[in-house]
C-alpha cells in the first residue's frame, strides 16, 4: 500500500563504510527481501527506513514524502511503519493484549476500536485465546505472533521485519514463513524483509536484493537471482554451486586439471570459471559425458550427495535419494552438465567470497 | 544387577553405621562438656575464667583458714588483671574528662596499660593540680563502683546492697552521724574542698565545651568582645594591687603558662593589655574563653556588688547573647534567664512558666516536687532560691544540661549546704537514678577523708530506708557469672581495701570478711572440681566445658547434615566437596548464627525469664523512639532521593549522547569505595551552621546578618542529604546494570508503535527496569538505615540519633543498656531481613530483565539542544557530591584555624600531615587496619572461589546453604553482627576471641564475603563450562585447565573481588567501633577519634591520606588486571 524509494543513501560509522549508494525502490505491496550474510549491511537499511539510524549521505521516501535527507529527519515515531525484532522486543511487563494495543494507546484511539482491532489482529495471528497472558507464559513461536501482530495492528502502510524467524526452531520457522507470506498477500501491505537465510528469503519473496559488503550485488525475483546470478558471490551465496577454472575457446571450454571440455555457445574466451550446480549435474552408471570415480557419498533421506572425482578436481554432485544405493564409493560413473554457468577469471573469486564481517 | 545392588546395600549399610558412630561420638562430645558445666556451675562459675580464678583461690583458701579472705584478696593472677582491668579504665574515664589537653594524648595511647597511672599522673601535674588528683580519683573509683550496680533493672539489687551496708551501722554511729554532720557546717574543710571540686568541676565542663565549641564555633570568637569589655570593666573597678588575682584567669589557659609567669612581674596596666592583646590574638578561645568570661564576671562581682545594676545590664546581655549563640538550643534556657535579669524584668514569670510546662510532661512521682517548686516560685523567697530552683528546672528539662545541678552545688556554702546536698541527691535520686553515682562522687569527693564514710553511709541510707543482713551482697556477688564475678570481688575487694575510700567501717569490713570465709566452702569445691581428683580428662573436661560442647554440638550438626546429604543422593556416597561446605558452614554457624540467634534470645529473655520487657521499656523512652522514626525517616528519604538521583544519571550516562559519559560513570562510582564518614567530615565543613563554607557563602551572598544558618548540617536535613550523597552510588550501579543488560530492541519497539523518546521512557523503560530500581532503592534504605559513621559525626551533634547510634551508645552503659541495644539490634536486624527478603526473594522473581543474547549497542537518545545544558547539570551535581567535599577534605588539612579561610594569613600548613602520619598511633593502626582488611579479603576471597566453584561448576547437594548464609550475613547490619559477636565471644560459649583481632578480622569476614562471591560467582558463570572442557579434551588435567584456562579467565575477577573485600574491611567503622580493643585499633577507628577528640584538621589529613590509598589500590588493581576490573 506504500512504496519506499531509497536514493543514493550512503551509511557509515566513524571511517567503516557499512552501505555504499543504496538506490532502489520498493514497489507498492511488494515482499522485499534484503539478504546477506551477517555485517552486510541489510539491517542498517532497514533500521534506516525505520528511523533508529541517520545515513550518512542520501535520501529516503515513503511513497512521496521525504522522511530522511540531510536537512530531514523523521523519529521512527512519525514514520507510521511496523517493525518486528528479531529478539521479538515483547514487553515484559504487559500481557499480550497490551502489548498488542500499545500502538493504538499511543495513538489515542477510543477504547471500543481499540479492542475490536485488536481482537481482529490477534486472530489473524492466532493468538486470540491468549490476549490475557504475559510474554514469559508464551513459547517463542507466539511470542513472535505477538510481535508480529504489534506491527500490524495500526494498519502501517509498510512492515519492516528484521530476521524475525531466526530464533524459532527449524520446524517453526517453516510455518511462520508462510503465515507471514500469508498475511502480507492478505493485507496487501508492503514488507521489507532482512534475512540471512537464503531459502526463508526464497520462499516469501517477490524481489530479493542480495547485498555483500554494503553493496547490492543483485536483485530480481528469487528465480532470476538464483538461476541467473550475477557473479560468483550471488552463485555461492544461493544454494550449492562449485567452481572450476578452466579455458574457454572454440566453442568450448576446458576445464583445468581433467581432460574435460565442455560445450560452450557463449562469448567469453580465456580463463573462466565454471560455476556448476550439484543439482544440475545427472550421473549414471552407463551414459554421460565425463568420466569420474565416486569417492564419497552422504545419504541425506530426500537426496544423494556425492564426491566425484574427474581427473584432478572433485565434483559435488546431488541425486534423488531414492537412488542412493545404486552409487558406492569406487564406481566408475558418467556425468552429464544439465546447466552451467561461466565467468571471466578475473581471480576475484576468493576476495568475493570473503564475507566482510 | 542383582549383585550389584548387594554391594549398594552393603555399602549403604556401612556408611548408615558410621554415621552412627560418629553421631554418637558427638553426642558423647556434648555429654562430657555439659557435664564440664554443670561441675563449673555447681561451683559458682561459668567460664573458664572464672574457673581459673577460683581455682587458685581455692588453692588458697586451701592453705589457712584464718586467712581465707585476705588471701583471696591477695590478688591470684586473674583477680590482679581484674584489678588492672578496672584500673585501666578508671584512668581511661578520668583520661576522657582531662584529655582537652590534647597534646599528651599521643604518650597515653603509646604507653602500655601498666604505664599508665605513671602518665596519668604526670599529667595530672602537668595541670598543676595536685588537688585534682586527690579528689578526682577516689571520686571516679566511687563512681566506678556503683555503676554496675545502678542500672536500672539492677536497682533492686543495688538497694539491697545499700540496705546490707547501711544494716551495718549502728544507732549510736547514726548518732554521731548526725553530730558531724552539724559539726561539717562549720568546718572551712567544705569551702576548700569545694573549691578544687570546682576547679576539676570546670576543667571537666571545659573539656566537653571545648568539644562542643570547636564542633559548632569558630572558637567562641563571638564571646571575644564581651570578655574583653568584662575585662576592661574589671580593670576599671578592681584594686591595681587585686589584679593579680585577675591575671589568674589566664591560668585557664594552659599553654600560656609563661605568659601568665610574666603577668605578675607586669605593671596592673601593661598585664591588662597584654591579656586584651591576647583575647584579639585568639590565643584565649574555645570552652577557656567561657571560662575566663564565667570568672571574669565572678570577680567583678566581687568588686561590683551591684552588677545587677544598669550599667551592667549590657555586659550581662551581651554575655547572654554570646551562650545562646554559641550553644544553640542546650543552654538557651539559661541564656534567656540570664537575659531576663539582664533586661531586669521579673524572673519568677518566666520561672513558674518553665515549671508549668516541666510539670505538664513530668512523670507522676515527679509531679509533686515540680508543685512544690512552683510553689516556692509564687512564694515570696523567689530570690534567695532563684539559682537553685533555675537550674534544677534546667536539669528536669533538659537531661543532658544536668551539670547545671552540680554547679549549683558549688555555690552552696556554709550553713545549709550538707543539707542541701543531700536533699538534692534525694532529688535526683527521684528524677534520674543513673546520675546518683555522679552525684555521691561529687559530694563524697568533696569531704575530708575523716567524713566521707559517715557521709556516705548516711546517704546509702537515706536512700534505702531498709536494713538488712551484709553478706547477701557477697552472695549476689557470687550469684553472678564469671566475668561480673571478678569485677564484683574487686569491687568488694576495692571498697574494703584502699584507704581513700573507707566506705565501710570497720565493723562491716570485718563483716565482709567473714560472709567470704564463709563462702571459702564452695571455693573449696571449685578447687576441688578444679582439681578433678588428678584425673586429667575430667580436670580437663571440667576446665574446658564450653568448647567441648560446641565443638560436639557443631560436629552432631555436621554428621546430620551428612546424613541427609548422603540419603538424597540414595547412592549413600560420600563426597570430599561436602567438608569444604561444612567448614564453611561451621564458620557461619559458630560466628554468625550463634551471635544473631543469642542477640534474639537475650532480647527476648533480658533476665531469667522471657518477657518483652527490653522492647516496651525501649520504646517508652523518648529519644529511642525519635531514634527508629529518624532511621526510617533517613533510610526512606536517602532511599527516595537517592533512586531519584540515580535513575536520571544511570539514564543519561549510560542511554544518551551526554558529554563525557565514562568519566561520570568514574566519578559516581568512586563515591561507592569512599569511606561514609569522610564524607560526613567534608559536609560537616561545608555546612556547618555557624562556619560551614557553603553557609558563609550564602550569608555573604544573601547579606544575612545573622551569626548562623541558613543552612544547618546537624539536622535530619542534614543526614538524609550526606545519606543520600554517600548512598546514592549503590543505587546507580544497580540501575545501571539492568539498564545495559536491557535488550534496547523493546525501547525501538516502542519508537515503531508511534511512542516518543518521553513515552518510551515512562511507559517501557522504566516499568521494565522497576524491579531493579525497587532493588536499587531497598539497598540504598538498608544501607543508610544501618549506617553508623555518617549519624555518628552529622547526627550526634544535631542530636539526631539513629538506631546505630543509639545500640553503640547503649553499649557502653553496662548490662542495662547491652540489653536495651540488643532490643534496637533486634530491630535493626528485623528491618534488614524483611529487605533481603523482598529484594533476594520477591524481586528476583519479577525480574524482567535478562541478559540478551546479542550484543546491540544500546540505543542512544540523541539529547539535541539539551546535550550541554544535561551535561552541565551532570557535571555541577558530580562537583557537588565528589569535587568540593573532597576538596574541603584536602583544604581543611592544610589549615591551623579552619574557621579561617585557607589563604589567610598564616594559616597555610603542611604541619597537620607531618603531625599526623607521624604519630605512632596513626602508623600502627594503619598497619593493623592493612593486616586485618588483608587477612579478611584473602580469607574471603578463598572462600568466595571455593563456592563459586562449587555453586557454577558442580551439582553437589548442599551447595546453596553457603551461600544463603554468606547472603544473610552481608545483608545484616553491621552494627548487629558486631554486637552479636560480643555478646557471644567472651567465653560464654566456649570461645573467647573478644579485645582481640580475630574478632574484628571474623566481623570483616561475615559482612564482606559477600562482595567477593558475587564477583567470582559472575566471573565463572560467564565462563561457559565448554572452554574447561575443551581444555580437558586437548588433554589437560583438572589441575592444568584451572591453571592455564580458567584461572587466567576469571583472574581479574578475583582480584577485583578481594578488591572489594579489601576495601570496606580497611576503613570499617562500625563494628570496629564496638569491637575495637587498644592494641587492635584500626584506622578508621583512629580516623574516628581524632576528629571527634583531637583535631578536626589532623583528621581531614588522616582522611585525605586514606582516601588516597583507596584510589592508589583501586589503580594498581586496574593495572594488574589490564582494566578489566571494575566494580
Amino acid at each position: 500500500m506504500s512504496s519506499v524509494t531509497i536514493r543514493q543513501v550512503t551509511k557509515s560509522f566513524g571511517s567503516n563504510l557499512i552501505l555504499s549508494n543504496f538506490d532502489e525502490t520498493f514497489k507498492d505491496g511488494e515482499f522485499v527481501t534484503l539478504l546477506g550474510p551477517s555485517g552486510c549491511g541489510k539491517t542498517t537499511m532497514l533500521r534506516m527506513i525505520a528511523g533508529f539510524e541517520k545515513p550518512t549521505t542520501g535520501e529516503i521516501y515513503i511513497d512521496d514524502t521525504l522522511i530522511s535527507s540531510d536537512k530531514v529527519f523523521l523519529p521512527p515515531e512519525k514514520r507510521g511503519v511496523g517493525m518486528v525484532f528479531q529478539s521479538y522486543a515483547v514487553w515484559p511487563h504487559m500481557d499480550v493484549f497490551h502489548n498488542v494495543a500499545y500502538p493504538l494507546t499511543i495513538a489515542k484511539k477510543d477504547r471500543a476500536s481499540v479492542e475490536r482491532k485488536v481482537a481482529h489482529v490477534l486472530d489473524i495471528v492466532h493468538l486470540s485465546q491468549y490476549a490475557k497472558r504475559y510474554p514469559n507464559q508464551l513459547s517463542g513461536g507466539q511470542q513472535q505472533r505477538v510481535a508480529l501482530a504489534r506491527a500490524l495492528v495500526a494498519e502501517p502502510k509498510l512492515l519492516l521485519l528484521d530476521e524475525p524467524l531466526s530464533n524459532l526452531d527449524a520446524k517453526l520457522r517453516e510455518s511462520m514463513r508462510f503465515e507471514i507470506k500469508e498475511i502480507q498477500r492478505n493485507l496487501g501491505i508492503t514488507v521489507v524483509y532482512v534475512t540471512h537465510d537464503q531459502t526463508e528469503a526464497m520462499a516469501m519473496s517477490d524481489r530479493v536484493f542480495l547485498i555483500n559488503r554494503g553493496v547490492v550485488q543483485q536483485k530480481g525475483s528469487p528465480e532470476e537471482i538464483y538461476r541467473q546470478p550475477v557473479n560468483q558471490f550471488v552463485a555461492d551465496f544461493l544454494g550449492k554451486v562449485d567452481f572450476i577454472k578452466g579455458e574457454a575457446g572454440g566453442g568450448r571450454i576446458l576445464l583445468h586439471h581433467t581432460e574435460v571440455s565442455l560445450p560452450y555457445a557463449g562469448d567469453k574466451t580465456g580463463a573462466v570459471e565454471v560455476a556448476i550446480r550439484p543439482e544440475n549435474i545427472t550421473m549414471s552408471k552407463e551414459t554421460g559425458d565425463i568420466e569420474g570415480t565416486v569417492t564419497a557419498g552422504y545419504y541425506l533421506g530426500d537426496a544423494g550427495d556425492y564426491r566425484v572425482a574427474v581427473g584432478g578436481i572433485s565434483l559435488r554432485v546431488i541425486t534423488e535419494g531414492r537412488v542412493f544405493r545404486e552409487f558406492t564409493p569406487g564406481d566408475k560413473v558418467f556425468l552429464s552438465l544439465d546447466d552451467f554457468i561461466v565467468y571471466d577469471d578475473d581471480g576475484s573469486l576468493e576476495e568475493q567470497l570473503k564475507i566482510n564481517t | 544387577m542383582k549383585t550389584l545392588a548387594g554391594a549398594d546395600r552393603a555399602i549403604e549399610r556401612r556408611t548408615q553405621t558410621a554415621l552412627g558412630i560418629l553421631l554418637l561420638l558427638t553426642i558423647a562430645m556434648i555429654a562430657l562438656g555439659i557435664y564440664g558445666i554443670q561441675a563449673l556451675n555447681h561451683s559458682g562459675f561459668d567460664d573458664a575464667k572464672g574457673f581459673g580464678f577460683i581455682r587458685d583461690a581455692g588453692r588458697m583458701a586451701g592453705r589457712n583458714a584464718d586467712e581465707d579472705a585476705a588471701l583471696l584478696y591477695s590478688l591470684p593472677a586473674n583477680a590482679q588483671q581484674a584489678v588492672q582491668g578496672a584500673v585501666d579504665t578508671t584512668i581511661r574515664a578520668l583520661w576522657q574528662r582531662v584529655r582537652y589537653a590534647g597534646e599528651t594524648a599521643q604518650d597515653f595511647a603509646r604507653a602500655d596499660s601498666l604505664k599508665r597511672q605513671g602518665v596519668m599522673q604526670s599529667l595530672l601535674r602537668e595541670t598543676q593540680n595536685a588537688d585534682l588528683q586527690r579528689s578526682v580519683r577516689p571520686a571516679l573509683e566511687a563512681l566506678l563502683l556503683m555503676r554496675e550496680e545502678i542500672a536500672a533493672d539492677e536497682m533492686p539489687a543495688y538497694e539491697k546492697l545499700l540496705k546490707d551496708v547501711a544494716a551495718l551501722l549502728p544507732a549510736a554511729e547514726a548518732q554521731s552521724l548526725r553530730v558531724r554532720l552539724a559539726d561539717l557546717k562549720k568546718t572551712e574543710a567544705a569551702a576548700v574542698h569545694a573549691d578544687i571540686r570546682r576547679r576539676s568541676r570546670a576543667l571537666f565542663e571545659e573539656a566537653v565545651a571545648e568539644r562542643r565549641l570547636s564542633r559548632f564555633t569558630d572558637g567562641g570568637a563571638g564571646l571575644i568582645p564581651v570578655a574583653k569589655a568584662l575585662f576592661e570593666e574589671l580593670h576599671a573597678a578592681a584594686p591595681a594591687a587585686d589584679l593579680s588575682s585577675a591575671f589568674e584567669l589566664v591560668k585557664q589557659v594552659p599553654r600560656q603558662q609563661e605568659a601568665y609567669a610574666s603577668l605578675f612581674g607586669l605593671p596592673a596596666h601593661e598585664g591588662t593589655r597584654k591579656i586584651l592583646a591576647m583575647l584579639d590574638a585568639k590565643e584565649i578561645a574555645g570552652a577557656r574563653l567561657v571560662a575566663f568570661n564565667k570568672e571574669a564576671y565572678a570577680l567583678l562581682k566581687q568588686y561590683h556588688p551591684d552588677i545587677n545594676s544598669v550599667d551592667h545590664l549590657p555586659l550581662i546581655a551581651m554575655q547572654a547573647e554570646a551562650m545562646k549563640a554559641e550553644f544553640g538550643d542546650t543552654l538557651s534556657r539559661q541564656a534567656d534567664l540570664l537575659a531576663a535579669r539582664a533586661r531586669n524584668d521579673r524572673l519568677s514569670p518566666l520561672l513558674h512558666d518553665a515549671a508549668a510546662a516541666a510539670l505538664l510532661s513530668a512523670p507522676r512521682e515527679k509531679r509533686a516536687l515540680l508543685s512544690s517548686l512552683i510553689a516556692v516560685i509564687e512564694g515570696k523567697d523567689v530570690h534567695v532560691q532563684e539559682d537553685g530552683l533555675v537550674n534544677q528546672l534546667i536539669a528536669q528539662r533538659d537531661a543532658e544540661t544536668a551539670g547545671s545541678i552540680e554547679r549549683y552545688l558549688e555555690n552552696l556554702q556554709g550553713e545549709s549546704a550538707l543539707k542541701t546536698k543531700l536533699m538534692l541527691l534525694q532529688t535526683l535520686y527521684v528524677f534520674d537514678a543513673p546520675r546518683l553515682p555522679a552525684a555521691v562522687q561529687d559530694v563524697v569527693g568533696s569531704l575530708p577523708d575523716a567524713e566521707r564514710n559517715t557521709l556516705r553511709l548516711d546517704i546509702l541510707r537515706r536512700l534505702s530506708g531498709a536494713h538488712a543482713a551484709l553478706p547477701g551482697a557477697v552472695e549476689s556477688a557470687f550469684a553472678k557469672d564469671g566475668a561480673e564475678l571478678n569485677e564484683q570481688l574487686f569491687h568488694l575487694f576495692l571498697t574494703s581495701r584502699t584507704p581513700q575510700l573507707h566506705v565501710f567501717s570497720e565493723e562491716t569490713d570485718t563483716g565482709l570478711r567473714l560472709s567470704i570465709r564463709q563462702n571459702a566452702s564452695r571455693v573449696r569445691a571449685a578447687q576441688a572440681v578444679a582439681q578433678g581428683g588428678g584425673n586429667a580428662l575430667l580436670q580437663t573436661v571440667n576446665s574446658h566445658g564450653k568448647p567441648l560442647t560446641l565443638l560436639g554440638a557443631l560436629l552432631f550438626i555436621n554428621v546430620l547434615m551428612l546424613f541427609f546429604l548422603m540419603r538424597s543422593g540414595r547412592d549413600w556416597r560420600f563426597d570430599v566437596k561436602w567438608l569444604l561446605i561444612l567448614l564453611i558452614v561451621d564458620f557461619m554457624l559458630v560466628f554468625q548464627i550463634l551471635p544473631l540467634g543469642y542477640l534474639l534470645f537475650k532480647a527476648i529473655k533480658p533476665g531469667d525469664t522471657f518477657s518483652f520487657v527490653t522492647f516496651s521499656r525501649l520504646f517508652s523512652y523518648n529519644m529511642n523512639r525519635s531514634a527508629l522514626v529518624n532511621t526510617i525517616i533517613g533510610g526512606l528519604a536517602a532511599m527516595v532521593l537517592g533512586t531519584l538521583i540515580a535513575f536520571p544519571l544511570a539514564w543519561m550516562v549510560g542511554r544518551t549522547n551526554m558529554y563525557g559519559k565514562k568519566f561520570f560513570r568514574h566519578v559516581f562510582v568512586l563515591t561507592y569505595m569512599v569511606p561514609p564518614y569522610v564524607g560526613a567530615m567534608a559536609w560537616l565543613r561545608l555546612l556547618n551552621p555557624n562556619v560551614g563554607t557553603i553557609n558563609v557563602l550564602l550569608r555573604s551572598f544573601f547579606g544575612i546578618t545573622e551569626a548562623a544558618g541558613p543552612i544547618n548540617v546537624y539536622s535530619l536535613g542534614g543526614l538524609v542529604w550526606v545519606l543520600t550523597t554517600f548512598y546514592y552510588p549503590y543505587a546507580f550501579i544497580t540501575i545501571s546494570r539492568a539498564m545495559e543488560k536491557m535488550d534496547p530492541s523493546l525501547e525501538e519497539a516502542s519508537r515503531i508503535s508511534g511512542a516518543s523518546p518521553f513515552t518510551t521512557l515512562m511507559r517501557v523503560t522504566l516499568p521494565i527496569m522497576t524491579p531493579s530500581l525497587i532493588a536499587g532503592a531497598l539497598l540504598v534504605f538498608v544501607s543508610a538505615a544501618s549506617c553508623y559513621g555518617i549519624p555518628s559525626i552529622i547526627g550526634a551533634p544535631g542530636r539526631v540519633h539513629t538506631v546505630t547510634t543509639r545500640i553503640i551508645e547503649y553499649y557502653g552503659r553496662g548490662t542495662q543498656g547491652l540489653n536495651d541495644a540488643t532490643g534496637l539490634a533486634v530491630f535493626l536486624m528485623a528491618l534488614a531481613i524483611l529487605i533481603l527478603y523482598l529484594s533476594d526473594f520477591v524481586l528476583a522473581k519479577k525480574q524482567y530483565i535478562t541478559v540478551s543474547g546479542k550484543s546491540t549497542r544500546p540505543n542512544i537518545v540523541d539529547l539535541r539542544s539539551w546535550r550541554w545544558p544535561l551535561t552541565l547539570l551532570v557535571g555541577l551535581f558530580a562537583v557537588m557530591v565528589v569535587l568540593v567535599p573532597f576538596t574541603t577534605i584536602l583544604t581543611t588539612s592544610l589549615k591551623i584555624d579552619v574557621g579561617k579561610p585557607l589563604m589567610a594569613e598564616g594559616n597555610f600548613t603542611f604541619t597537620q600531615w607531618s603531625t599526623i602520619f607521624s604519630r605512632s598511633e596513626t602508623m600502627s593502626s594503619l598497619q593493623n587496619s592493612l593486616v586485618y582488611a588483608g587477612v579478611a579479603a584473602t580469607a574471603g576471597i578463598l572462600v568466595a572461589i571455593t563456592m563459586s566453584y562449587l555453586m557454577q561448576r558442580t551439582r553437589i547437594r548442599g551447595r546453596r546453604l553457603p551461600d544463603f548464609l554468606i547472603t544473610l550475613g552481608s545483608g545484616s547490619p553491621s552494627v548487629v553482627i558486631a554486637l552479636g559477636l560480643i555478646m557471644s565471644m567472651q567465653g560464654r560459649f566456649g570461645v573467647n576471641i573478644y579485645n582481640t583481632a580475630y574478632i574484628l578480622i571474623v566481623a570483616y569476614l561475615i559482612k564482606y564475603m559477600m562482595m567477593g562471591m558475587r564477583t567470582v560467582t559472575s566471573a565463572i558463570s560467564q565462563i561457559h563450562i565448554s572452554l574447561e572442557e575443551s581444555s580437558q579434551v586437548s588433554g589437560a588435567s583438572w589441575v592444568t585447565t584451572m591453571r592455564r584456562v580458567t584461572g587466567p579467565l576469571i583472574f581479574p575477577s578475583i582480584a577485583a573481588g578481594w578488591f572489594l573485600i579489601f576495601i570496606p574491611c580497611f576503613y570499617e567503622l562500625s563494628m570496629t567501633t564496638l569491637l575495637y580493643s587498644n592494641t587492635t585499633k584500626t584506622i578508621g577507628f583512629q580516623l574516628y577519634e581524632y576528629w571527634t577528640y583531637t583535631s578536626q584538621p589532623q583528621a581531614s589529613a588522616l582522611a585525605f591520606g586514606i582516601l588516597l590509598i583507596v584510589i592508589l589500590i583501586n589503580q594498581v588493581f586496574s593495572r594488574l588486571t589490564k582494566g578489566e576490573f571494575t566494580i
